[in-house]
C-alpha cells in the first residue's frame, strides 16, 4: 500500500469481491486488517453499491506476506531484476542485480511506480520507486530491447500527519457502518471495533498560499510533463482548474491501530516542503499538525497495454506477462485483479491449459482488461461503474455466482469456497420456491415482492418458513430479492449480453494479414494490425472502427475458411 | 454491433419510383414482424414459400387509419437470397407509406440494415460463391463510405447541429446522474429527480420534433439527381429537353429553384430522376485557378449542384471536345473530387466530320481520357435524337451501380435515423417515468445510456468515455 490506507470503494469494491470469488487473497487480507467498513451507495440501487474499508497499512503488509510465506509450492527470492531473458521471442528467465539468473518459462512483471521512477517534491528531484525506496533502473531498457514500447505516467500522494498533533474535536467525524459486511464471501459479518475517519476543508487563505507558490510547484513550473489521473488531481490542480470553489474536502484517515500516522486524503501535492507545512497549518483542526512524511509526485514508465493479449501476455514475447501500473492502471484493486489473472495465465500457459479470460459481461476485471488491451490508456486507468455496459449484472453481491466456478475450473478456487457457493444457491432456490408457493391476497409472494413498497424482510415477518430461510443465508435472501425486483431490467440486459456474446465468439485468427484485405480502409487496416483483435466483438470496440470495417473482415474470414475447405476436399 | 441473426429491414427498390416500393426483411423474425403491419384475409400456411398474398397495410394519418393496398412475398429459408427467411412488402411508391411501414417493422423488432448487409448475409450463408467475395467486400466498403456521404447529406446544416447539441445535453445529463453514482462520496451537488425529469422531457420533445423533420428530409431525398455540365453552345439545353421531354407524359414538373439552375423531373427505369442543367463548366472549373470574388456565387451553386448529384453528365461538342489542355486537366480534377459517376456526352455528332482528326473515334478517346474511368462516353445528337437511347441505357446502368444498396441508400439512411430517434425518445420516456416515480439513479443511468447510444448512432459518436470526460471537466473530483 503506497497510497491511501483503504481497500475497495465504488467499482473497486466490486472488483475486490470478484478477486475474492476467484480465490484471490485481497478480500481476506482486507477483512483481516480492516479498521472501518462502509458500504458506499447503500441507499442506491444494488448494482452500484461498493464495499470499502480503511486498512491497517502495516498490518495489511504483514498479513499478505504471511499468506505468501504459508503458500505451498511458492519460493520467494528477493532481488532486483535487471533483465528479462528471452530466446527466440520466448521468455527463459530473469537476471538479477547480482548477476544470478533465475530460469522460468513464464515471468509476470509488476513494477508499480518503480520503473524508472522519479520523485518530485518541490524543486527536489530524486530517482525512487516510492518514498525511501530506490527505483528500478535497468528493466526499462530490457523491456525495450524485447520490443516493448514504453510511455510515461504520473501520480501523486498527500502528506502523512502525526495523529497526536491533530485537533479532532472541531472536525466532522465519519464512522463505519453499524452492520458491517465482510469483503470475502468466506467471512461472516465482521466483529471489529471500528475506528473513525474525520473530515476537514481547505479554505481561501490556503488556496491563496498555493496560488502564490505555483511557480514552485513541479506540475506548473514545467518540471513534470507526463499525464496524471483526472480523477485524482493534486490540490494545486484543483485550485487552478476549479478556481471558483472556495474550499475542498480533506479526509483524515487512520493508518493503523498502532500507528500514529494519518493520511490526509485530498491533499495530494508536490509543492515544496515549506509550502506543504504552511498549507497544512492553514487548515481547520491541523493548526498544530506535524507532517511526518511530505507529499510528492512520481513519474514512472509504463507499457501501453494494447501491446498485450487479453491474457495479459505480451504479444512480443511468449511467456512475458505484465500486470498493474506497468499497464497504465492505478489503484490496488485494479492491480490485484490483473496480478491474479496474469499469474493464473502464466501458470495455465506453462501447464498447457485453457486461458482464463473474463468477458465484459462477466466481471469488472473483464471490462478493465478489455479496455486496456483494446483501447489502451493515456492516463492512469481507474475503474468506474459507468465503464461497464452490463452494470446491473456486475454486482458486488453476485460476484461469487459469476466467477467462483470459473475460478474452480482454472484451479484457483478450493473446495470450501465452492461448497459455500453451492450452499448459498441451494438456499436461494428454496427462498424462490417459498416465494412462488405462498400466496397472499390472490398473488404469490414473488409477485408482491415486485412492488417497490414490499420487501423480503417484510414478507418474512409474516411467513415463518421464509423467515427461517432468510436467517439461514442473508446473502442468498438479498440476491433473490434483487433478482425479483429488477427482473425486467435484468432480462433486458441478458438480451443485450446474448447479442454481445455472439460477436465475442466469432474468432479472428491471430496471423490474419490485414494488409492483404484490399477493401479495408487504410485507417482500419492500421488499427486492426496494431490491436490484433481476437474476435469480431473486440474488433468493433477499437476506437474509429466502423460497422462496415468489421463486416469486411467477417466476409474475408468466411472467404478464407471456404478457400481452406476447398483445398482439403 | 450487428448480429447476423437479427432481423434486418431495408427499402430495396428506388424510393420515389412511380410504380412501387419494396420493403425487404431478412431473418428469423421477418414474417412475424411483417404481419404486424400487413393484413390479409387469406391464410398464410406454415409451409408456404415463394408465394405472395394480397392485402393491406394500415396507415395512421391525422387521427384516422387508412388501409393501403399491398402485397406480401414470402421466401422461406434456406431457399432464399440470404438463406434466412425473406419477406418483401410491395407497396405503392409513396415515401410516407414506406416510412410508416419501415418504422412499424422496426418497432416489431427488425433493425434497419447496414450498408451491404443483405449481400453480406447472402455470402456468409453460402448463397454467393467464393469468387464473389471481393465484390461483396467492395459493396460493403463502398456502401459504408456512401452511407457516410448520404448521412452527411441528410444531416446537412441545422439538423446535424441539432443532433449534436442534443447529444451534448444528454451527455451532460448522464454525467450528472453518473456523478451521483460513481462519485457519491465527493459531496457534490446531486441531481434531483425533478431536474432529470425536466431535462429528459425537454430533450425528448426536441427529438420527436427532429424525427418529424427527418421524415420530411427523406421525402425530398427519394429521388435520383443528375446534373448536366458543359460549356455554352454545346447543345446542353436541347439535350436537357430531349431527356426530360421524351418522358414528359409521365412527369410532374418541378419548378426551377434559381435562374441559374433549370430542373426537370422524369422517370427513368422506374426511378424518379431530377435533371438539373447547372451553370456552365467554366464556372465549375474556374475555382481551381481563379479567385473567389469573380466567380463566387455562381461557382458555389454549380459545385453544390455537382456535389449533390448522383450522376454527372459532362457535355461536349463533337469536333471540339474540349480544346484547351488546362480546362481538360481541371475538369479531370473536379470529377475526381466528386463521389458520383460521370458520363461524357459528345453531342452534335450529326455535325462532325465522319473521319479524320476531328473524327468520332479520336474524340471519344480524348473524352475517355478526361473522365478517366469514372464512366462511359456516349455520342449523341440532341437534334436528331441519335444516341439518346444509348445515353438513357448508360444512365440507367450508372445509376444502378451497387443495385439494391445504391438505390435504397438515402431512404435506408433516413430509416435508420428515424429508428435511432425513436429509440432515443422511448428511452427518454422511460427516464422521465422513472424520475416521476421511485427515482433510481442506476436505472435512469441505464436508460440514458440507451438514449445516448441510439442518438449517437446518427452521428456515429460513442459516449462512454465522453460522459466521464464531462464529469471530470465539470466537477472537481478526487479526494
Amino acid at each position: 500500500m503506497s497510497c491511501n490506507p483503504a481497500i475497495g470503494g465504488l467499482a473497486k469494491g466490486q472488483m475486490v469481491r470478484e478477486i475474492d470469488a476467484l480465490g484471490g487473497a485481497m478480500g481476506l487480507v482486507a477483512d483481516e486488517t480492516a479498521l472501518q467498513y462502509r458500504l458506499l451507495n447503500r441507499s442506491k440501487g444494488p448494482a452500484v453499491r461498493g464495499p470499502r474499508c480503511q486498512s491497517d497499512r502495516a498490518g495489511y503488509e504483514r498479513a499478505m506476506t504471511a499468506r505468501l510465506r504459508a503458500a505451498a509450492n511458492l519460493e520467494m527470492v528477493a532481488g532486483e531484476v535487471m533483465e528479462i531473458l528471452a530466446v527466440g521471442g520466448r521468455v527463459t528467465g530473469v537476471r538479477l542485480g547480482d548477476g544470478e539468473e533465475l530460469a522460468a518459462r513464464a515471468v509476470v512483471v509488476t513494477t508499480g511506480t518503480f520503473l524508472n521512477g522519479v520523485i518530485h517534491c518541490g524543486t527536489e528531484i530524486a530517482a525512487g520507486g516510492r518514498f525511501g525506496e530506490p527505483a528500478s533502473a535497468g528493466l526499462s531498457d530490457s523491456l525495450r530491447r524485447l520490443g516493448l514500447e514504453l510511455g510515461r505516467l504520473k501520480t501523486g500522494t498527500p502528506p502523512r500527519l502525526r495523529c497526536s498533533s491533530i485537533d479532532f474535536s472541531r472536525l466532522e467525524r465519519q464512522d463505519g457502518d453499524a452492520e458491517p459486511v465482510a469483503f470475502s464471501y468466506l467471512n461472516p459479518p465482521p466483529q471489529i471495533e471500528q475506528m473513525p475517519c474525520y473530515m476537514t476543508w481547505t479554505n481561501e487563505a490556503v488556496h491563496e498560499l498555493l496560488r502564490r507558490n505555483l511557480e514552485r510547484a513541479p506540475l506548473y513550473s514545467g518540471q513534470i510533463s507526463s499525464t496524471g489521473p483526472r480523477y485524482c488531481p493534486s490540490i494545486e490542480t484543483k485550485i487552478v482548474r476549479f478556481a471558483e470553489h472556495g474550499r475542498h474536502q480533506v479526509f483524515l484517515e487512520p493508518e493503523g491501530r498502532e500507528s500514529d500516522l494519518v493520511y490526509a486524503n485530498g491533499l495530494s501535492t508536490s509543492v515544496p516542503r515549506d509550502v506543504q507545512d504552511a498549507m497544512v497549518r492553514g487548515i481547520e483542526g491541523l493548526e498544530q499538525a506535524e507532517i511526518v512524511r511530505y507529499g510528492y509526485a512520481i513519474e514512472y514508465d509504463y507499457a501501453p497495454p494494447t501491446q498485450l493479449r487479453a491474457t495479459l501476455e505480451s504479444k512480443a514475447v511468449v511467456g512475458l506477462f505484465l500486470a498493474g501500473q506497468i499497464n497504465g492502471t492505478s489503484g490496488y484493486e485494479e492491480a490485484a485483479g490483473q496480478g491474479l489473472l496474469a499469474g493464473a495465465n502464466a501458470a495455465l500457459g506453462v501447464a498447457g491449459r485453457a486461458w482464463l479470460v473474463l468477458g465484459r459481461d462477466q466481471a469488472y476485471l473483464g471490462v478493465m482488461i478489455d479496455d486496456l488491451v483494446t483501447k489502451g490508456t493515456e492516463e492512469p486507468y481507474r475503474m468506474f461503474t459507468s465503464l461497464a455496459e452490463y452494470r446491473l449484472h456486475l454486482r458486488q453481491d453476485n460476484a461469487d455466482r459469476r466467477l467462483t466456478r470459473i475460478g474452480r475450473e482454472a484451479g484457483l478456487v478450493d473446495e470450501r469456497r465452492l461448497a459455500l457457493l453451492e450452499e448459498k444457491e441451494a438456499v436461494m432456490g428454496k427462498i424462490a420456491a417459498a416465494l412462488e408457493g405462498a400466496r397472499a391476497g390472490g398473488s404469490s409472494l414473488a409477485e408482491l415482492l415486485r412492488r417497490p413498497e414490499v420487501t423480503l424482510a417484510g414478507l418474512a415477518a409474516e411467513h415463518e418458513d421464509l423467515a427461517r430461510l432468510v436467517a439461514a443465508s442473508p446473502a442468498a435472501a438479498e440476491q433473490v430479492e434483487i433478482e425479483i425486483k429488477y427482473a425486467g431490467y435484468l432480462e433486458r440486459q441478458a438480451r443485450h449480453v446474448a447479442k454481445f456474446r455472439k460477436m465475442e465468439e466469432r474468432g479472428i485468427p491471430e496471423d490474419l494479414d490485414y494488409a492483404a484485405i484490399g477493401q479495408l480502409r487504410h485507417e482500419a487496416r492500421e488499427k486492426f494490425s496494431r490491436v490484433r483483435p481476437v474476435n469480431l466483438g473486440q474488433a468493433s470496440r477499437i476506437a474509429g472502427i466502423s460497422q462496415s470495417d468489421v463486416m469486411v473482415v467477417e466476409i474475408y474470414l468466411e472467404r478464407r475458411r471456404r478457400g481452406e475447405e476447398g483445398m482439403k476436399n | 454491433m450487428n448480429n447476423s441473426d437479427d432481423t434486418i429491414v431495408a427499402v430495396s427498390s428506388p424510393l420515389g419510383s412511380a410504380a412501387r416500393a419494396i420493403v425487404r426483411l431478412s431473418g428469423p423474425m421477418a414474417l412475424r414482424a411483417a404481419l404486424t403491419v400487413f393484413q390479409t384475409p387469406e391464410t398464410i400456411e406454415e409451409t408456404a414459400t415463394w408465394r405472395w398474398w394480397a392485402g393491406t397495410v394500415a396507415l395512421a394519418a391525422g387521427g384516422t387509419t387508412a388501409a393501403v393496398p399491398a402485397a406480401l412475398w414470402l421466401m422461406r429459408g434456406p431457399r432464399s437470397y440470404t438463406r434466412a427467411t425473406i419477406v418483401e412488402l410491395h407497396l405503392p411508391g409513396n415515401a410516407a407509406v414506406v416510412e410508416a411501414v419501415v418504422a412499424g417493422l422496426c418497432r416489431a423488432g427488425a433493425r434497419a440494415a447496414g450498408p451491404g448487409e443483405f449481400t453480406a448475409r447472402a455470402f456468409l450463408n453460402g448463397r454467393l460463391d467464393l469468387a464473389q467475395a471481393e465484390a461483396v467486400m467492395a459493396v460493403i466498403s463502398a456502401g459504408g463510405e456512401r452511407e457516410l456521404a448520404a448521412a452527411q447529406r441528410l444531416l446537412e446544416g441545422r439538423l446535424s447541429d441539432e443532433v449534436r447539441e442534443l447529444v451534448g445535453r444528454l451527455r451532460r445529463l448522464a454525467a450528472r446522474v453518473e456523478l451521483a453514482i460513481d462519485f457519491s462520496e465527493e459531496r457534490l451537488p446531486i441531481v434531483s429527480a425533478a431536474e432529470v425529469a425536466a431535462e429528459a422531457g425537454a430533450v425528448r420533445d426536441a427529438v420527436v420534433g427532429l424525427s418529424r423533420r427527418a421524415g420530411q428530409t427523406a421525402r425530398g431525398d427519394g429521388e435520383v439527381r443528375v446534373a448536366l455540365v458543359g460549356r455554352p453552345n454545346v447543345g446542353k439545353s436541347s439535350l436537357f429537353n430531349r431527356l426530360a421531354g421524351a418522358e414528359r407524359a409521365l412527369v410532374t414538373p418541378v419548378a426551377g429553384t434559381t435562374r441559374d439552375e433549370l430542373r426537370e423531373t422524369f422517370v427513368l427505369n422506374g426511378s424518379r430522376v431530377v435533371l438539373s442543367d447547372t451553370a456552365g463548366l467554366d464556372e465549375a472549373v474556374a475555382d481551381l485557378r481563379r479567385s473567389d470574388e469573380i466567380y463566387g456565387a455562381a461557382r458555389r451553386r454549380t459545385l453544390a449542384a455537382l456535389g449533390r448529384a448522383d450522376l454527372v453528365l459532362v457535355v461536349a461538342e463533337a469536333g471540339n471536345v474540349i480544346a484547351e489542355e488546362s480546362v481538360r486537366s481541371d475538369l479531370g480534377r473536379l470529377l475526381a473530387t466528386l463521389a458520383a459517376p460521370a458520363i461524357m456526352v459528345i453531342n452534335k455528332c450529326d455535325l462532325a466530320a465522319p473521319d479524320g482528326s476531328g473524327g468520332a473515334a479520336t474524340q471519344a478517346r480524348a473524352a475517355a481520357g478526361i473522365i478517366a474511368g469514372r464512366g462511359r462516353v456516349v455520342t449523341t445528337s440532341a437534334r436528331t435524337g441519335e444516341g439518346l437511347e444509348e445515353l438513357r441505357a448508360a444512365m440507367s446502368e450508372a445509376l444502378g451501380q451497387g443495385e439494391v444498396d445504391r438505390s435504397a441508400e438515402a431512404p435506408a439512411v433516413a430509416a435508420r435515423h428515424r429508428e435511432c430517434l425513436e429509440l432515443t425518445s422511448e428511452a427518454l420516456g422511460r427516464v422521465a417515468e422513472l424520475a416521476a416515480g421511485e427515482f433510481d439513479e442506476e436505472l435512469a443511468a441505464l436508460e440514458l445510456r440507451e438514449a445516448l447510444e441510439a442518438l449517437g448512432g446518427i452521428t456515429g459518436e460513442s459516449s462512454r468515455e465522453e460522459v466521464l470526460r464531462e464529469i471530470f471537466a465539470g466537477f472537481c473530483i478526487g479526494k
